[in-house]
């Protein structure tokens, strides 16, 4: 409980961290005067940029600024957006439903790719250097090495567009389902959501089955392994209770871990499926130079990271006794 | 200290060019990586001398006239051919040439930013595993941050905040990639901190600075080489996403993400060429990183092992 409660607090201070580090990158290099003049235009008279520089509060010290920020980043207040065209609008209705547009992109692949590579890497291990393991492993190494937006076009020109498997994009009409029903609207349209699904699990398989690999190659040579095999347990059973548990359980940190990953190849793919969701919404914020409303995506992602190493390190300590001995160690 | 005293192992100092050797003969023994190896300095070689031999641009758009690529029989750019090989580009170029001509940019944008990464991340790695205590803790609570970062959405907040250029490129991809190298160099860090060559370093005076550059460094470069192919191969996906996404390099300077992108219309109107014979060699070379990135990790514990 104690580990539990010191990780929890860890967890905070990182976020805390994360939103100075992104409240401060952007303040290195602007100054208040040229966002003002980028907001507005270079003619504007000088008392007007004054006035706006005023009412978005950037001449005050910027701990005040941060501390202003984070107080309204609480109350669900992500500040407005300063750039040209959408200046003068929150944040928070710039982001809309893409957040969970997207979570709920990358949580079922996510998911998928796990199961996936749990009993692939298992297989691999068992079959080491037999004629499975290197085709499994040639196959992953590959995909491992394909960015993902190459990945995303093949597989829009080989299935898509020659065999109909999947579509081409999402409708454009998904940006107006609402979040809430989201879920729903993916399950009715699932043929749109195919290839982004494939993409993000093959995305995330090669890492997650590598480390399932050498992960259970770890686990089939211990000793309790080999005194389950010698009083005589069934291969099978061997396999599932002696050699699948230790090595699966670990999984959830790598898959932690790698988050961000998933994040950065799913913002490549929602942006080449024309998905409503952060990606897509990053690219066009930084192409008219909305940084608050980049800034506030990274941070919410981030937080997400977090969390996500979070929840699975507070599962692990459930599964995993040995843990909390080492804690209060 | 007990240790050093009692142990009484003869240690017979192996000098340095039979370890290497050794290492070399392990590695030369992995086929695979040998090949991969020389994929990419052939590639390197190819690209910095291949669109020496072309008579054409890369950077000015040919009108149609004068253009070889031009097939009138179709009304588009030619496919394959003996006069070029690869095909032509969307715009008019020859395919092989250009991807060359884009592959200068690319591999050197990729080389420079890993070596940014690994200065970065080795040097704050080592430092704090080195110094150990609270510094080693706030530091690895600072690198946890980072790390929790999207590295993609980062690059996006710099680059929305410091625009880009090539060299711009090079930093921000330097600079958002030492995060993990830094977690691993500090690893390394921790035990050679406590091994007894650096303990009798200190007993003789030796200062910290002068353990971790004499000592510590050296011994921690077969992470440092295995890290830094993995780093190679991470740089240049980063760039290709990059220019995928449109922030790549501006014209006319052209990267391969950036390529990509452009090919993404014509070869989803069936032609081939302008997106296959590009994603093979890039394929090939991520994947020839990390093959000799893990040849490499093996050689070395091949080494540790005879030791």
């Amino acid at each position: 409980m104690r580990y539990i409660l010191r990780r929890l607090f860890q967890g905070l201070l990182i976020c805390f961290g994360v939103s100075i580090i992104t409240f401060l990158l952007p303040q290195i290099y602007y100054r208040p005067i040229s966002l003002a003049i980028a907001a507005n235009s270079i003619r504007t008279p000088h008392y007007i940029l004054e006035k706006w520089i005023q009412t978005h509060g950037l001449n005050r010290p910027i701990w005040d600024q941060y501390v202003s920020w984070l107080w309204g980043v609480f109350h669900g207040d992500f500040g407005i957006s300063l750039a040209k065209g959408t200046n003068g609008i929150p944040v928070s209705t710039v982001i809309g439903g893409n957040v969970w547009r997207s979570v709920f992109l990358t949580l079922p692949p996510t998911i998928i790719s796990v199961c996936l590579a749990i009993p692939l890497g298992l297989t691999q291990a068992i079959k080491r250097n037999k004629s499975w393991d290197y085709a499994t492993t040639s196959f992953i190494f590959i995909l491992y090495s394909t960015p993902a937006a190459l990945l995303s076009i093949l597989m829009i020109r080989y299935l898509a567009i020659q065999f109909n498997i999947g579509q081409v994009g999402i409708d454009s009409f998904a940006q107006q389902v609402s979040a809430a029903n989201f879920p729903m609207y993916m399950i009715n349209n699932f043929s749109m959501f195919l290839l982004p699904f494939a993409a993000i699990v093959f995305l995330s398989i090669g890492g997650l089955s590598r480390y399932m690999r050498g992960s259970a190659l770890d686990t089939l040579v211990q000793d309790y392994v080999r005194t389950a095999r010698a009083k005589g347990a069934s291969n099978r059973r061997v396999l599932f209770r002696h050699v699948l548990r230790p090595s699966a359980i670990p999984l959830l940190t790598i898959l932690g871990l790698s988050l961000p990953g998933i994040f950065s190849g799913a913002l490549i793919i929602e942006d080449i499926f024309n998905f409503p969701g952060m990606g897509v919404l990053s690219v066009k914020s930084v192409q008219v130079g909305d940084f608050t409303t980049v800034m506030m995506i990274t941070l919410l992602l981030s937080v997400f990271t977090v969390l996500g190493n979070l929840l699975a390190d507070i599962f692990l300590v459930i599964a995993d006794p040995r843990i909390r001995l080492q804690g209060k160690k | 200290m007990e240790e050093v005293a009692t142990s009484n192992v003869q240690y017979t100092p192996a000098s340095k060019g039979t370890m290497f050797r050794q290492m070399i003969r392990v590695f030369m023994q992995n086929k695979l990586a040998v090949a991969s190896l020389a994929y990419i300095v052939i590639l390197t070689v190819a690209c910095i001398f291949i669109p020496l031999l072309y008579k054409t641009s890369f950077t000015a758009y040919n009108n149609f006239s004068n253009n070889s690529c031009y097939d009138s029989s179709v009304l588009g750019y030619s496919g394959p051919s003996l006069h070029h090989l690869f095909g032509c580009s969307s715009s008019g170029f020859d395919e092989l040439g250009l991807i060359m001509y884009a592959g200068r940019y690319s591999l050197l944008i990729g080389y420079l930013s890993a070596l940014v990464t690994m200065t970065l991340g080795v040097a704050y790695g080592i430092f704090a595993g080195f110094r150990g205590g609270w510094v080693d803790a706030v530091m690895m609570r600072f690198d946890d941050m980072l790390l929790s970062i999207p590295s993609l959405y980062l690059l996006l907040l710099i680059i929305s905040i410091w625009g880009r250029t090539d060299f711009g490129l090079i930093l921000v991809i330097g600079v958002t990639g030492w995060f993990g190298v830094a977690r691993l160099m500090r690893g390394e860090a921790l035990q050679l901190r406590n091994r007894e060559y650096s303990q009798a370093v200190r007993v003789m005076g030796g200062s910290g600075s002068r353990i971790m550059v004499k000592h510590i460094l050296p011994n921690s470069i077969s992470t440092m080489v295995t890290t830094a192919t993995f780093a190679l191969g991470d740089s240049i996906l980063a760039l290709s996403g990059l220019g995928f996404l449109g922030f790549g390099l501006q014209s006319p300077a052209i990267d391969w993400g950036t390529m990509i992108q452009n090919a993404v219309d014509t070869f989803e109107n069936g032609s081939w060429w302008t997106l296959w014979p590009l994603a093979t060699i890039f394929i090939l070379l991520v994947l020839s990183t990390n093959y000799i990135g893990d040849a490499l990790r093996d050689a070395f514990e091949v080494r540790l092992q005879e030791r």
